[in-house]
């Protein structure tokens, strides 16, 4: 079995040991749900400690929350690569042409 | 030239054609590069680029130096941009997925997120990003992109929209999450 599959299933049972342990009432107000995590996850740097210990703590248990945060990162890493544009001569022609409009329009305007 | 000096903006008002066509020079290319990093099409690009210039020379009084030329400029872009995406009738809302179905009302997870590894076994992930980026509300979509894909800076971002920091922040935290679930949808359809 790879580590990461230990680790998964690890999580589990740490989850089902909370779920178990803790009353509902007593999750809903020192835990946090998967919904206000992923909501933190998205700027980290605005919590405070507490928050942050709250945080990690759920990521600690929670294997949902591990694969959100690894898609977000994923779509976020990916996301940068969509940038890359190589302009053809064509393309570079045809903004030269449009610049050369817009200053004569300039000039034409005076 | 320093188009952040006093003497430049002054230049500017005066619609001096010397400045001004500096400033086009500078920025043409970039802002062409910009409108087709936003996926629009060669022609749609010029269009746009065109009527930037255009709508930044007929108000050049407006423009008060609280932000750099380039953020002024790229922000009357990405105005523009949004016009030429409601223009296009590929760039439909039809995607705007209400997040709260994402979760149940406790705040646990409807169905659980997928083990991304999946995502990233497969040589067309990135071409799958790109396709349902282009599907998400034009809001989000624009944010995204400034953010993650053109990694302009949150204060900019925030001058160009005209939105506050929270609100940037749910709309990038909107957009990521209907990017995971349409992915995620994409790779249990396969």
């Amino acid at each position: 079995m790879s580590l990461n599959k230990v680790k998964r299933n690890i999580r589990h049972i740490l989850h089902e040991v909370v779920v178990k342990i803790f009353p509902k009432s007593i999750r809903k107000r020192y835990f946090l749900s998967c919904q206000e995590a992923s909501l933190m996850l998205e700027d980290k740097s605005r919590l405070n400690l507490l928050q942050q210990l709250k945080l990690n703590f759920h990521l600690f248990i929670c294997q949902c929350c591990t694969d959100y945060k690894s898609q977000i990162m994923i779509i976020t890493q990916y996301s940068k690569k969509l940038t890359q544009i190589k302009l053809t001569d064509k393309q570079k022609d045809k903004i030269l042409s449009s610049q050369k409009k817009v200053i004569k329009k300039i000039n034409s305007n005076q | 030239m320093n188009f952040n000096s006093s003497q430049f903006i002054e230049r500017l008002r005066a619609r001096d054609t010397k400045t001004l066509s500096e400033l086009v020079e500078k920025y043409h290319q970039a802002l062409y590069l910009g409108a087709l990093k936003l996926k629009l099409s060669d022609d749609q690009a010029e269009e746009v680029v065109q009527a930037t210039w255009s709508t930044f020379i007929e108000n050049i009084e407006n423009f008060q130096n609280r932000s750099h030329i380039r953020t002024y400029l790229f922000g009357i872009m990405y105005n523009k941009v949004k016009e030429q995406w409601r223009s296009n009738k590929r760039y439909t809302l039809e995607h705007n997925q209400d997040l709260d179905f994402a979760f149940t009302e406790n705040g646990d997870y409807r169905s659980s997120p997928m083990n991304p590894d999946i995502w990233l076994q497969s040589s067309q992930f990135l071409d799958l990003l790109e396709k349902e980026l282009q599907l998400l509300p034009e809001n989000q979509r624009l944010a995204f992109t400034l953010k993650e894909v053109l990694g302009e800076k949150t204060e900019d971002i925030c001058k160009i929209l005209d939105i506050t920091n929270t609100h940037l922040g749910v709309l990038i935290y909107r957009a990521k999450n209907q990017l995971r679930i349409r992915i995620e949808k994409q790779y249990v359809i396969k």
